[in-house]
């Protein structure tokens, strides 16, 4: 079952993907077997099974309200491409 | 043909917490770019969010506020999207199942109460800044916000017009100020919402497209939006066009909105379970133990202090919504105040100093005894009505009771009818055309030549006692 070339251009352009056509052809193959392969969970009856939201039997981790020192300004930006008045920089964006 | 106008509204609200959702970071407004940050703040590989357990409590709060059901779990949901101010390139919110659902508020209108439904309130992490350089072609990205603690309010379309919309803002307003989740300051942007309008022709059943309108970050602007909307909407139709379903962005500057580009791809999160962190299980005794913390919420203050204090429904629902002038309220009437006099100084010469200053009742530097003691010089003719208006500004400015203001600037009230009367002949003296008037029968001269001799005395003659002895200086020369 391959999904439509279509489809794949869309999630490319939302994931900011540049897929050549080769690509795209294997991955509307691939794709499809993924799908297939998790659709055969909806050929289980579930019917008497609780709703499961999370793999592992653990939840409720939480942390207390209490602040911590934040890294240096210099250590937030060293890893930025660019950087100016103690901020990142970013190609001009406005709404 | 006439048209009823839908509303629903998304309340985006920052929540009052030490610190910020999924780290260590303080949670606080203001202060120089990207100090408050930490690899989880800007999405660095590796990092791993864990959640406060206060924002938790916070929503659920919140929650119980407006009647809602609370979920015995949920998750949270990765929302992904590319903009410079999400650094991970997703946002952490909830999407199928959210903490709190399905509740109410109740709202004042036209002296009557309107139920708004509430569909949903989920917790989510707010994005940081961009800042943009006057022609510069890049913009500056500053994280501090990034990952402060939110919750959305999602209402159901249950609101019919501008003013209802208003009445509704203010009513979250004073229910998230009440229970101290969220200081809401607007000009801080702790409080903001997006708006969904769509238009019908009355008596029609069916809701019209709607549009989405972004952007707005004060309740004016809201009904401003919402206004604005709603007739662009009935032009389009009364033109014999169709409204488009469509996101668009308010520029209060110029009163108008305009369609978003980058929102024209239909919505697209590819929303999935945030692996990275654990559900939320939420018992029976947690809701019941943060159900007790539950203060009195403003519309049960309103009922009492219209039946307690005899307070008029404007006054108790003024004072009541908010927290600050209602603390006040009750900490000045214990002292011994009377009730409505309290609430006309908090109403009115009180909150237009908070107007001015754009700051919020919580914010007033003094407390219950200070104001007790302004208006007890008051009723006490220690000082004038006249001079306590000039009191109240210094109270506000300097911190010193008013008892210190009143003896440093010797400002008490002049009682000595020698005083007043010696200041009468000098007025009368300098003002003879007034007096002329007076003789020809011109009773509004009285007017006039009281004020002369309050403004002689600066505000601090006794004014019962200016009247006697200026009617008596002017029968003697009549």
């Amino acid at each position: 079952m391959a999904i439509e070339i279509k489809e794949i251009e869309h999630l490319a352009d939302l994931a900011r993907l540049a897929l050549s056509e080769k690509e795209k052809e294997q991955l509307s193959r691939e794709v499809g077997q993924m799908i297939e392969f998790a659709d055969k969970l909806s050929t289980l009856d579930t019917t008497d099974t609780d709703p499961t939201m999370f793999a592992a039997n653990v939840y409720n981790v939480f942390r207390e309200d209490e602040a911590m020192p934040s890294l240096p300004t210099a250590a937030i930006l060293q890893n930025a491409p660019s950087a100016d008045m103690e901020c990142f920089v970013v190609p001009k964006t406005v709404e | 043909m006439k048209y009823e106008t839908v509303i629903g509204l998304e309340v985006h609200a920052e929540l009052a917490t030490e610190t910020k959702i999924y780290c260590s970071c303080a949670n606080q407004f203001g202060g120089d770019t990207n100090t408050r940050c930490c690899p989880v703040c800007v999405g660095l590989p590796g990092s791993l969010p864990v959640l406060n357990a206060r924002v938790v409590e916070y929503a659920i709060l919140a929650g119980l506020a407006m009647h809602c059901n609370i979920a015995e779990q949920c998750k949270q949901d990765r929302k992904n999207y590319f903009y410079p101010d999400l650094p991970k390139a997703y946002q952490i919110s909830q999407f199928d199942i959210p903490l709190c659902a399905d509740g109410y508020v109740e709202i004042d209108i036209d002296e009557a109460t309107k139920r708004i439904g509430i569909t949903r309130i989920h917790i989510e992490e707010d994005a940081g800044k961009l800042l943009h350089a006057e022609g510069g072609n890049f913009s500056l990205v500053d994280y501090n916000r990034g990952g402060v603690p939110l919750i959305e309010i999602v209402s159901e379309p249950d609101m019919r017009s501008p003013e209802e919309a208003a009445a509704y803002l203010e009513t979250i307003k004073s229910i998230l100020q009440a229970i101290g989740v969220s200081d809401c300051k607007m000009q801080e942007g702790s409080l903001r919402c997006d708006i969904n309008v769509s238009v019908r022709p009355e008596g029609q059943k069916e809701f019209g497209v709607r549009s989405e309108c972004k952007n707005v970050n004060s309740f004016r602007a809201a009904v401003r939006a919402i206004r604005y909307e709603r007739d662009r909407q009935i032009a389009v139709l009364e033109a014999g066009g169709v409204v488009e379903q469509e996101t668009r962005r308010w520029d209060d500057a110029k009163g108008e909105s305009y369609v978003m580009r980058s929102k024209e791809e239909a919505h697209d999160y590819r929303y999935f379970p945030e692996p990275d962190l654990m559900p939320i299980h939420v018992d029976a005794a947690w809701v019941e133990r943060l159900r007790k913390t539950l203060p009195e919420l403003p519309q049960e203050k309103k009922r009492r202090y219209k039946s307690d204090f005899d307070l008029p429904d404007y006054d108790a629902g003024l004072l009541g919504a908010s927290v600050g002038l209602a603390t006040i309220f009750e900490a000045t009437v214990t002292e011994g105040a009377k009730p409505k006099l309290v609430s006309n100084w908090l109403l009115g010469d009180i909150s237009k100093i908070l107007n001015e200053k754009g700051i919020e009742a919580t914010e007033i530097p003094f407390d219950g005894k200070a104001l007790f003691e302004l208006l007890a010089f008051i009723e006490n003719g220690t000082i004038t009505g006249t001079i306590a208006k000039q009191v109240l500004p210094k109270m506000f400015d300097e911190g010193k009771s008013a008892k210190q203001i009143v003896e440093e600037e010797g400002l008490a009230q002049i009682n000595d009818e020698g005083a007043i009367a010696s200041l009468i002949q000098e007025v009368l003296a300098a003002n003879e055309a007034a007096v002329q008037d007076f003789r020809s029968g011109k009773d509004r001269a009285i007017g006039f030549l009281t004020g002369q001799v309050m403004r002689a005395s600066k505000g601090k003659a006794n004014p019962g006692v200016i009247q006697a002895k200026l009617r008596e200086a002017l029968d003697a020369v009549k």
